[in-house]
């Protein structure tokens, strides 16, 4: 293969950075497995992956080789966990699959299946193609612009899809499912304590399955949708930006209404939330107030670090101040 | 309508939903639908259990993941290392073989009870559609260990008393093994990553907020469908959150 190197070792730089470029060919995929730091993966035009990495002096990346798979990982003497963060480039067809603990993870560009997983931390994908798979304990999910079979998953915290399209299925627990611009003749997306939101067309034939256990659910709908909707819940509500004609009233707080030719089918329920229908220009103007404040949000939390930064160095200073007097004395 | 015709076209809901109705049969039952509440009834129902099923399918573990975990965990009977481990840290988590079948064991009862627990909305015909059901298997365990998960077919055909006193078994096995793996975790809290387990334990208990919540629930109304879904939706997601926890200790082991 294209890859000579059937085992690579390189070892540390003494600037304790790795970097390294080979070719690849049709057909490869790149593993990639960190402890802790950050993953980075973007693409270009040429049939090579190249493979930058920082790390500490003691550490060591190792990109191995074997048929179509090649293996990046780190390690060091005594088997100590290191951190690395690893800015990795390949071709957009390469499939990539990116495991992590202590680990955020950022994809850009690929035209690819693309599966991450990670303990604590990030997880951030534009683009992919087939299939695209993303796990997180401990931290958000975010993915933009994939095509094919979605696949996410959180624990303690949200995910949102945006510009995305294919069978979308999204399990959180704890954690509020944000779908945005979405394009699916399939959406499954549960959660237990959290808010679902969906916005996007509903397909011909589409069924759409939205639940949570103690959260509201929100759904952008068009008054001349197409939809056969379910509503169910035991303890919440159900509230419409329109007017619906509800047609039948099931057991329990359950009914359905249909809406023009009742094509797509759409089941919502939520034990103890609000279920609400709003129209799309309303619900997007909701999503773009609501991005505004998490991006504030970020910025106020980058301005506390680099405060707590700030803070730290002026410390350090000082002791570093008060040592010299000392020792003049 | 008389209940002879209800009768006769609720046991043919099931043809119409897969498309299988002649075309003069499928106009007749249309034409029934428009008056018949309970049959229409019928059919809602009979599409969430398609879209349940689709769900148990999902959430069920890549078959080919259970093997492996328990094949590297017979050789050693227990899990050496914690997935901090697999990285060289000092990590330890012991996840012994029983309590790993029971994992797998869990599965088995949740598809069943799932199947089960739409069913006991009490008004599916006797031809359901038929959900994937597997049985996991892991060495050292026996077919007689592992609660058997039933088809709908099979429990379609008892009468609907031996469907409950299967679904009490199923769930009394359920709570036993999840007990079981819980344990586990609270032995080895303290060898794992605190914040890890922090994490996992308080969403387990979320979890287990909202199965009793589902549970006072149809306790009040136990013919909601909704509420036995809404259940069986939460125990599976109890599930695979214990499940994650073990897989990843037991994957980082290699």
């Amino acid at each position: 293969m294209l890859l000579t190197l059937a085992t690579v070792l390189l070892t540390a730089l003494p600037a304790a950075r790795t970097d390294t470029t080979f070719s690849v060919r049709q057909g490869d995929r790149l593993n990639v497995s960190n402890f802790g730091g950050e993953i980075v993966v973007t693409s270009w035009g040429k049939n090579a992956v190249k493979v930058a990495a920082e790390h500490s002096g003691r550490a060591q990346v190792d990109v191995r080789g074997d048929g179509p798979n090649i293996d990046v990982r780190a390690s060091a003497r005594h088997g100590i966990p290191v951190r690395v963060d690893y800015n990795i480039v390949v071709p957009a067809w390469m499939p990539l699959f990116l495991k992590g603990i202590y680990t955020d993870i950022s994809v850009k560009g690929m035209k690819s299946e693309v599966s991450a997983e990670t303990v604590k931390g990030e997880i951030r994908i534009e683009g992919g193609e087939g299939f695209v798979r993303a796990s997180s304990v401990e931290g958000p999910v975010y993915i933009d612009g994939a095509r094919g079979r979605v696949e996410l998953s959180t624990v303690n915290d949200n995910v949102h899809v945006s510009g995305s399209k294919g069978e979308i299925i999204v399990n959180a627990i704890n954690g509020d499912i944000d779908l945005e611009g979405v394009e699916s003749s399939l959406v499954e997306a549960s959660t237990v304590s959290g808010n679902v939101m969906f916005l996007g067309d509903l397909h011909r034939d589409g069924r759409y399955n939205l639940s949570t256990h103690n959260g509201n659910l929100t759904l952008g709908m068009a008054e001349g949708a197409n939809a056969t909707v379910s509503i169910s819940t035991f303890n919440g509500d159900f509230d419409s930006a329109f007017p619906v004609q509800i047609e039948r009233t099931r057991h329990g707080k359950r009914f359905n209404f249909t809406l023009g030719s009742g094509s797509a089918l759409v089941n919502l329920e939520s034990f103890d939330g609000t279920i609400r229908l709003e129209r799309p220009v309303e619900l997007k103007e909701l999503v773009r107030i609501k991005g505004v404040r998490l991006l504030q949000a970020e910025k106020l939390r980058e301005i506390r670090q680099v405060k707590r930064e700030l803070l730290r160095v002026r410390e350090m200073s000082e002791e570093d101040r008060e040592k010299s007097e000392k020792n003049k004395k | 309508m008389t209940n002879a015709e209800f009768d006769r076209w609720t046991d043919r809901l099931s043809e119409y939903l897969d498309g299988d109705l002649e075309p003069r049969e499928r106009a007749e039952l249309e034409l029934h639908l428009e008056t018949c509440d309970p049959c229409r009834d019928v059919l809602e129902d009979l599409r969430g259990l398609v879209a349940n099923a689709a769900r148990l399918e999902d959430s069920l573990p890549e078959a080919d993941l259970w093997p492996g975990i328990a094949h590297r965990i017979a050789a050693s009977k227990t899990v050496p290392r914690g997935w901090l481990a697999w990285f060289g840290g000092g990590a330890r988590l012991s996840i012994s073989l029983p309590q790993l079948a029971a994992v797998a064991a869990v599965l088995v009862v949740v598809s069943g009870g799932g199947v089960w627990f739409a069913m006991r909305g009490g008004v599916l015909p006797t031809q359901g559609p038929v959900a994937n059901v597997t049985r996991v298997e892991t060495p050292g365990t026996t077919a007689e260990n592992l609660p058997v998960a039933t088809s709908p077919a099979a429990t379609s055909e008892a009468p609907r008393g031996a469907d409950a006193q299967l679904a009490g078994y199923n769930l009394t096995r359920y709570d036993a093994n999840i007990g079981e793996l819980q344990q586990a975790l609270t032995d080895n809290r303290g060898d794992l990553d605190s914040t890890t387990v922090r994490i996992i334990e308080q969403n387990l208990a979320l979890i287990d907020r909202a199965i009793a919540d589902a549970r006072r629930a149809l306790a009040a109304d136990p013919s909601n469908s909704y509420l036995n879904a809404h259940l069986t939706q939460q125990l599976q997601r109890k599930v695979r959150l214990l499940q994650k926890a073990t897989v990843l200790v037991a994957e980082h082991q290699g």
